[in-house]
């Protein structure tokens, strides 16, 4: 008389649930860090790139005034000579309690005397750019000088920060997945000599190294994966409640697009965790296994 | 330089084999031992006389510190890792502690060397389950090692080493945990796996069961073999 037998072959190595539990944990909090590292990245580099579009959209048009009589004929000839250049553009003549909020931080809320030769300042947006060159050229003529600020010195330190941050962030995630390898290769060595008695039964029964490896690899693999999982799940959640609010210039998920572009890169982020982990399960079993070999 | 393993023919060879642990002396000295294909050895010794260590030689658990070891006509030394990978699949072996996997369970366990070999569960479930069946296992296949007896523990062994029908079966005091019959039966089952063309080599201090199942019988003390009739 004979039992009933399962329907599939157990696993040659036992699982360990509180161990698993506890690698899985430590892989979940290191896929979060990394895909946070991820999306602040990105995010940054959004930013920076609806920041510069928008910088470069605008620009402020200066009109040094020669005198406190001529300023309202020679600013609606800066701002005629605008419009007839740009008729596209938006065009905004900065009133005079305008000029002295800009003023103020430098200021202060003292009144100003009247004598202060403040410039006219007029803020011009428009797609196309503005002929600097040939709007001096012709205001000159008219005895008005103007000088224009494309604002491409904040736009150009702006590029370098993000870059560096972008930078940063990448660093982070691959400092983050050499962790999950250390973390994976001290496990599988921890593992190999737990089972250091099933492994002479496999080696006695004519088990090649792969083979025994493999048993660490798919166990590594799984752990990496599931980790990687949660973690960027967690990032993910923390990301749309960041991105929940305040729109388009945040580092949030500002539209759709970006949202599947940082999930699929997430996503990935998941999967390199188990490819990291499955290698160095594998590259450490097979480097003490032939160790090993070499003593038998 | 030594000559290589001298027959094709025999299933193992061992030609001035010399080994010692670290610097400590030699446990075996000049041992030359050859065992025809198909031949049934019982190898005795006193306990401690180095049995359990030229099994170990005799089943590549140990590499020897002088000598030639040669196995179905081939030099173990010049082998690489592959070849004595499937070597080892040729060899069956029941050792004194059985090394049974705790987790898996009987039916498993004795599964084990066809799964390294590569085969698929289907292919093997009848031949696994008539063999637990014929050492008496067939009503524990799925109980785990630990809920065993001390002779099932032996059986499920024995079981796991002839599963796939090894060239050479080696065993270490195969009987020392089980009563007379248990033994007598395990016994009868390493000579039917004799009978079916099989090289068996068994250590044992059982010299009861020796003289109810005649068969060559070396001996071995002080680090070397001699033929006891």
């Amino acid at each position: 008389m004979s039992e009933r037998l399962p329907e599939q072959s157990q696993p040659i190595l036992p699982s360990r649930p509180e161990q698993g539990r506890a690698l899985i944990v430590v892989l979940a909090v290191m896929a979060t860090l990394a895909a946070l590292a991820l999306l602040f990245s990105r995010g940054a580099d959004r930013l920076e790139h609806d920041w510069s579009a928008q910088l470069s959209e605008s620009s402020t048009v200066q009109v040094m005034v020669a005198s406190e009589t001529l300023r309202a004929a020679q600013m609606s000839a800066v701002e005629a000579a605008l419009r007839d250049t740009l008729p596209e553009a938006r065009i905004n003549v900065l009133e005079s309690d305008e000029l002295d909020a800009l003023l103020r931080p430098w200021l202060g809320d003292a009144p100003l005397p009247d004598d202060l030769p403040v410039p006219g300042l007029i803020r011009v947006n428009s797609r196309a750019a503005l002929p600097v060159e040939s709007l001096q050229r012709r205001l000159e003529g008219d005895g008005i000088r103007i000088v224009v600020d494309d604002h491409s010195r904040f736009s150009g330190s702006l590029s370098r920060t993000v870059g560096r941050l972008v930078l940063l962030g990448i660093g982070l995630v691959i400092a983050t997945l050499g962790a999950a390898l250390a973390v994976s290769l001290f496990a599988t060595r921890a593992g190999l000599s737990a089972q250091r008695d099933i492994i002479h039964v496999l080696v006695q029964a004519g088990a090649s190294d792969s083979f025994i490896a493999r048993l660490f690899i798919g166990a590594s693999a799984r752990r990496g994966t599931v980790g990687g999982a949660l973690g960027c799940a967690v990032a993910a959640g923390l990301w749309l409640i960041i991105s929940i609010g305040p729109g388009r210039g945040t580092v949030g998920w500002s539209g759709a697009l970006d949202g599947i572009i940082d999930i699929i890169l997430l996503v990935a982020l998941a999967l390199c965790f188990g490819v990291v982990c499955a290698g160095a399960a594998g590259w450490a079993a097979t480097r003490q296994l032939t160790d090993e070999r070499k003593r038998l | 330089m030594d000559p290589a393993p001298q027959s094709v023919e025999h299933s193992l060879v061992m030609q001035r084999i010399g080994l010692r642990y670290g610097r400590g002396p030699e446990v075996l000295s000049g041992v030359d031992l050859a065992l025809p294909p198909g031949s049934f050895t019982f190898l005795t010794g006193q306990s401690g006389a180095g049995k359990s260590t030229l099994l170990k030689l005799a089943y590549l658990a140990l590499k020897p510190s002088r000598g030639l070891i040669g196995l179905f006509g081939r030099d173990v030394a010049v082998m690489n890792n592959a070849e004595l990978q499937v070597l080892r699949r040729r060899i069956g072996v029941v050792l004194q502690d059985f090394r049974l996997i705790d987790h898996l369970s009987v039916f498993e366990n004795v599964a084990l060397p066809l799964r390294v070999a590569g085969r698929e569960r289907s292919s093997y479930v009848t031949d696994v389950t008539e063999l637990l069946q014929w050492v008496g296992l067939g009503h524990r296949m799925n109980a785990l090692p630990p809920t065993l007896s001390g002779g099932e523990k032996q059986r499920c062994a024995i079981a796991r080493a002839v599963i796939s029908k090894p060239d050479l079966l080696i065993a270490d005091e195969p009987t020392g945990n089980v009563d007379p019959v248990i033994g007598e039966r395990l016994l009868r089952l390493f000579a039917e796996m004799n009978r079916m063309g099989a090289t068996v080599l068994i250590a044992t201090h059982d010299l009861a069961l020796i003289e109810e199942f005649p068969a060559r019988t070396l001996h071995l003390e002080n680090g070397k073999i001699r033929e006891r009739r």
